[in-house]
Order: structure tokens, then C-alpha cells, then sequence
């Protein structure tokens, strides 16, 4: 198992109020595995993701990533575990505007002291997707489904054991959300790659192994 | 540090599509180079009158006094001993004592009286008089004939009313003409000063028994400093050794105070400018705290945000100190070669602004920059730490 998380409780407090968004959640992360979760607005789905992702704390529960217990890592070895097992793709694709496709997707490689030169790798990743003609062009550059690919890729750099998408198609039109979708069960098949993906889109939700939905805090599976 | 570098160059001043920061960096930029000029220059020329004022101090009275504690001790023959060894080039002893200078007219002035050497007195005080020939005269500082309506020829009266021989009423008296006048144009020497010759200085002070002191020259090639050490450990005790910054020490402490305050004071302006420095990259970190946030999620820790921002800050901070440094710099040694700023002559004896910079002030003024821009810049990389991951990469687009 990669990851597993056991009774996961998120609150939040704004002032006088308690709101409870994730009640004792238990989840488990098999490789190879793509996970869907749906739900309505609001009901918690970026905030789960983002503490499977150790972006965020519980507010009770526990977190194993590769049977390392997360709540006891120091800031530096949480952004190691994310720099190496995690990778995260956002519904705004967040590419740094300064870099061109080519030097965004090398980025989570340049962070270690001791890096390895991926440029191959990315050459390679920019021809699964056929983005390879736009290896120099800025995200400024790029169509929206366009960027989106380029940030998946930047995701998968590091050669990560999890992916993490928060309704990745979530700005997108029909064409280009299949596209992403496409490449989501592609990654799945030909690098084995576990992907949890968070959505609107009932066509996303569909490609999960396993399909999910966050129901007044509680995650419940909806296919068997 | 390469990663960091990378991003720091990239996101510079906002990275694409900034304006803000890219103002307020040039600002801050200006403000940093305006600091290091006024500081390097200041520095400059207050050490250039400092100079000035121990050039003139040291050519009136040498670079070390000997004085003994004891009278028996011979002063002379460990003078003699010194020149003999090459640390000392020439020496001057003197007698010295306040008495009393009176004209044909009868007006009278408190003055100080140097005897010395007549025979040297030209070539080991730097007093602009060529030669004097008659070893009973007077010379006599600019200020002082002046007062005394005396010009060279004149004949002027010296008593000294502390040599009271015994069994007589009045005190020792001197008749002799004025041979030269001098300007020595530092200090009150000019207005307070005569020097006689020591057989003259020995009738007039009666009561003395042997000589005050002695005046030292160091050769040319002498580090004073180390002369003065090896001087020291050869004397005998009861020889004590000063130089002109412990015989004036309230006009060397104050010109030192007075760079230390022009130090502090203008090194105000690198601190404000840095502070421009930190807001200009808190504006840099409020344009890209979505960056900031994806940078953190892939893996960079708050130390690495951290030095992001304090590469940039360095680097902004560095172009603005380097030309005010590099452009201040270049004033002082086109100064030193040219001497194209003048200065009015009849106020400053000297027709140009002197400006020196010592290797000190070269490593001191570049710490204190280099100090506040880090200081500023770690300000707002602190902040920008503060940025939490997960709120910036819900931000839209
Ligand atoms: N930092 C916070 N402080 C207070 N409340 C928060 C905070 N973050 C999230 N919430 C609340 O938690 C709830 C769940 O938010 P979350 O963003 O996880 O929803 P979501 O399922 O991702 O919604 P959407 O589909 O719109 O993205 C919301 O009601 C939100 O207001
Ligand atoms: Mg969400």
C-alpha cells in the first residue's frame, strides 16, 4: 500500500463556528490504482486532497506514506516525500510563466541538492502527450488543454509513486477535458502510475478503479 | 543554490508581466547606489583632512617625542643611538616654555617657546622658511608678528617670568631680532608660537637644567607603527614614547568620532534604501504567491523560499551598491589623479578637495551594505515563507 489514512477529521474553526468537513475517513492507495472522488462544491474533496498530499494537516487521524507516519516528519523531509513521491496537478495548471513546457516539466527534478538531468525524460514525456514542437513555448503561449498536459507532465517528472489531480478538467471544454482524461488512463496503463483524481465530471469520475464521493464528510465508494 | 539562483533570476522583480516591483526595485536600486556614493565620498574626504591635519601636526613636530621622566637621563645620546640603528632619520631636541614676547611698543603676548637646533630647524620642522643665518633670532609664527606689528628685522623682547635667577628681582630677558616668519597652518601654532635657538633658550630659561625632549623623524621607508614598537622596546625605561595622535589626542579622537558619525549617520540612507529593497520584494513575493505556493507543493522548503528571495535581494541590492561604490570609487581616484574638484584657496590653504580611501573603509563600507541588503532582504523572505501552499494553488488564474 503507498498511502493509507485512517479516520482523517478536518475542521475548521472561522471564529465562533466549528465547520467539520471530513469525519473519520478511511482510505487506502494500492499502486497502479487511479481513484476517483466526486462530490458537491464544498464538500471537502480539495481538502482531503490536499492532506493525502501533506499539504495540509488532520485535525485527527493518521497518515502513512509508504508506512512512514507523516505527522512525524520535519519540514524538510514532508517537502523531500512531496518533491519525490508526490505529484500534484491543479485545476489552474499553475506553470511558472517564466519557463518555457520544456524547463516547467524539468523543475520538480532541478529541486534536490543532488539532481539528476532529466531533460531525456521530459523530451520523452513532451512526445507521449505530442507536445514536443511546444518544448520552447511559454504557457503564455499555449492553449488551455495545452498547459494542462504540460503541468500533468511536470507531475510526473520525479517519477512519482502518487498523483494528485483537484479537478484537473475543471476549466476545460469537452475536447479538451477527454484529451486530459485520455492521458490520465494512459499514464495509468503504460507507467503503472496511481492517480486520485477529484471531480465534477461524472466522464472523469468514470476511468477510477475505484469511485468515491464525499457525503457529509464521510467517503463513499460508488462502484464495487 | 543553482535551483535557487535559477528561480531568483527568473521571478526578478516579478518575473513576466510585473511593473510595480520593477519600479520600486529601480528605486531601491537608486536609493542603495546614493547611499554608498555619500558614504564612500564622505569617507574620502574626511580622511583626506585628516591626512591633511596629521601631515601638517607631524611636519611641526615630528612623528615621535621622547621625554624623560628623569632628568639625569641623556635623551641625546639615545636619540644618537636610534639614528645609528637607521629607525630614526634625524632628531631634534628642544627646550620649551611659555613666556612672554613684548615690542617696541610695549604690547606683550603669552606665547610658547620652542628652542631648538637653529641649525636644523629648517630641514626637520616643515615650517616654509628656507634658511636662517643668524643663530640669535627669532622665528616667529605668522600670526604672532602680526599681532605684534613686528615684521623680520624687527627686534622683539622675550622674558620668561618663571626664570627668576636667584638674589635678582626680574626675571631672564632676551633682545633679538625676528628672522623669519612661519606658517605652520594648523592648529593655533601660528598664533602662538616662536622658536629660538637652544644656546638663546638656555639663557632665557635658566631654571632648566637639561633639554624637554626630543623630536623623531622616521625614515621614509618606516611603517610608523612598527617603527614606533621597535623604537620602544629599545629605549630605556623612564623614556617615554608619544606620538602626535597621543600629544593631540582630542583633535584625533574628535576626527575620528567625526568619521564614525558621518559612518552612522549616512549608512541611514543604505538602511532606508534596503527597506525599499524589502518592500520591493514583498511586492515580488505578493506577485507570485501562486509560484511560491506550486514551488513549495513540488518540494522546495521555507528555507529554499527563503533564499530565493535573498538571491534576488542580493542581487538587486548588489547592482545598486556596485555603482555606488564602483561610480564613488572612481570619483576618488580621478580626484587623487586630477584634482578636479577645487576648493577656495584663501579659506582651505590647499586648492583641491583631498580624498583618500584607506583599504579599511573598502571592506568596511561594502560589509555595511552588503549587511542591511541582507538584512532587508531576509525580512521579506521571512514573509514570503509564510505563504501557505495549499491556499495558493486555489488561486485562480
Ligand atoms: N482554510 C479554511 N478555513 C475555513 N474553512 C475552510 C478552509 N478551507 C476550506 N474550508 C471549507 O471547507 C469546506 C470544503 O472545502 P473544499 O475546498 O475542500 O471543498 P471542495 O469539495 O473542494 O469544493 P469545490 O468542488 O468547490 O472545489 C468548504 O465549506 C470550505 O468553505
Ligand atoms: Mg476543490
Amino acid at each position: 500500500m503507498i498511502l493509507k489514512a485512517e479516520n482523517i477529521t478536518k475542521s475548521f474553526s472561522n471564529g465562533q463556528r466549528i465547520l467539520t468537513v471530513l469525519r473519520g475517513i478511511d482510505f487506502e492507495l494500492p499502486e497502479g490504482e487511479i481513484v476517483t472522488i466526486m462530490g458537491p462544491s464544498g464538500s471537502g474533496k480539495s481538502t482531503l486532497l490536499n492532506i493525502l498530499g501533506t499539504l495540509d494537516k488532520p485535525t485527527a487521524g493518521d497518515l502513512k506514506i509508504n508506512d512512514l507516519d507523516i505527522s512525524r516528519l520535519r519540514d524538510r523531509e514532508l517537502a523531500d516525500l512531496r518533491n519525490r513521491t508526490i505529484g500534484f496537478v491543479f485545476q489552474f495548471h499553475h506553470l511558472l510563466p517564466e519557463f518555457s513546457a520544456l524547463e516547467n516539466i524539468l523543475i520538480p527534478s532541478l529541486i534536490p541538492r543532488k539532481n539528476s538531468n532529466l531533460a531525456d525524460r521530459a523530451l520523452e514525456l513532451l512526445d507521449y502527450v505530442g507536445l514536443t514542437e511546444w518544448k520552447d513555448h511559454y504557457p503564455s503561449e499555449l492553449s488551455g488543454g495545452e498547459k494542462l498536459r504540460v503541468a500533468v507532465l511536470r507531475s510526473l517528472i520525479n517519477r512519482p509513486q502518487i498523483v494528485l489531480a483537484d479537478e484537473p478538467t475543471g476549466n476545460l471544454d469537452m475536447a479538451n477535458a477527454s484529451n486530459l482524461i485520455q492521458l490520465f488512463i494512459g499514464i495509468n496503463r503504460d507507467f503503472k502510475q496511481s492517480l486520485v483524481i477529484t471531480t465534477h465530471n461524472p466522464e472523469v469520475a468514470d476511468i477510477g478503479h475505484r469511485q468515491f464521493e464525499i457525503v457529509a464528510g464521510k467517503l463513499i465508494q460508488r462502484n464495487s | 543554490m543553482k535551483f535557487s539562483l535559477l528561480i531568483a533570476k527568473r521571478f526578478m522583480l516579478g518575473g513576466r508581466g510585473s511593473g510595480a516591483s520593477r519600479f520600486t526595485g529601480w528605486i531601491a536600486i537608486i536609493g542603495l547606489a546614493v547611499g554608498c556614493f555619500a558614504l564612500i565620498v564622505s569617507v574620502a574626504v574626511l580622511n583626506g583632512f585628516e591626512a591633511r591635519v596629521t601631515d601638517k601636526v607631524v611636519g611641526f613636530e615630528g612623528d615621535l617625542r621622547l621625554t624623560a621622566r628623569d632628568p639625569a637621563i641623556d635623551l641625546i645620546e639615545i636619540a644618537a643611538a636610534l639614528q645609528g640603528t637607521g629607525l630614526v632619520q634625524s632628531y631634534m631636541p628642544f627646550m620649551e616654555r611659555k613666556a612672554l614676547v613684548i615690542n617696541d611698543f610695549d604690547d606683550s603676548r603669552m606665547v610658547t617657546v620652542k628652542a631648538v637646533d637653529f641649525s636644523k630647524i629648517t630641514s626637520f620642522y616643515k615650517l616654509g622658511v628656507d634658511s636662517i643665518s643668524n643663530n640669535n633670532s627669532v622665528l616667529m609664527g605668522l600670526l604672532v608678528s602680526q599681532r605684534m606689528n613686528a615684521i623680520p628685522g624687527d627686534r622683539v623682547k622675550l622674558i620668561s617670568p618663571i626664570d627668576m635667577p636667584l638674589g635678582f628681582g626680574l626675571p631672564r630677558m632676551l633682545r633679538l631680532p625676528i628672522a623669519a616668519t612661519f606658517r605652520a597652518e594648523v592648529l593655533d601654532y601660528d598664533d602662538r608660537m616662536l622658536f629660538i635657538s637652544l644656546p638663546a633658550g638656555r639663557q632665557l630659561f635658566v631654571r632648566k637644567t637639561a633639554i624637554d625632549g626630543i623630536d623623531l623623524r622616521f625614515g621614509d621607508q618606516q611603517f610608523p607603527e612598527e617603527a614606533r614598537t621597535r623604537i620602544e622596546a629599545v629605549v630605556p625605561t623612564g623614556v617615554e614614547v608619544r606620538s602626535w595622535a597621543e600629544l593631540h589626542s582630542g583633535l584625533f579622537s574628535a576626527m575620528r568620532m567625526e568619521k564614525v558619525g558621518a559612518i552612522m549617520v549616512l549608512s541611514l540612507i543604505i538602511l532606508v534604501a534596503s527597506f525599499n529593497l524589502t518592500s520591493t520584494l514583498a511586492l515580488v513575493t505578493y506577485q507570485k504567491v501562486r509560484e511560491i505556493g506550486i514551488l513549495r507543493t513540488m518540494g522546495v522548503t521555507r528555507p529554499g523560499i527563503r533564499r530565493i528571495l535573498l538571491i534576488q535581494g542580493l542581487i538587486i541590492g548588489g547592482l545598486g551598491a556596485a555603482c555606488g561604490l564602483i561610480i564613488s570609487s572612481a570619483l576618488v581616484l580621478l580626484q587623487q589623479k586630477t584634482g578636479i574638484i577645487p576648493l577656495p584657496t584663501e579659506i582651505y590653504i590647499i586648492d583641491s578637495l583631498p580624498m583618500i580611501l584607506y583599504l579599511q573603509d573598502i571592506i568596511i563600507i561594502p560589509l555595511i551594505a552588503f549587511s542591511l541588503i541582507i538584512l532587508g532582504s531576509l525580512i521579506a523572505g521571512n514573509r514570503a515563507t509564510l505563504i501557505q501552499p495549499k491556499e495558493a494553488v486555489q488561486m485562480e488564474k
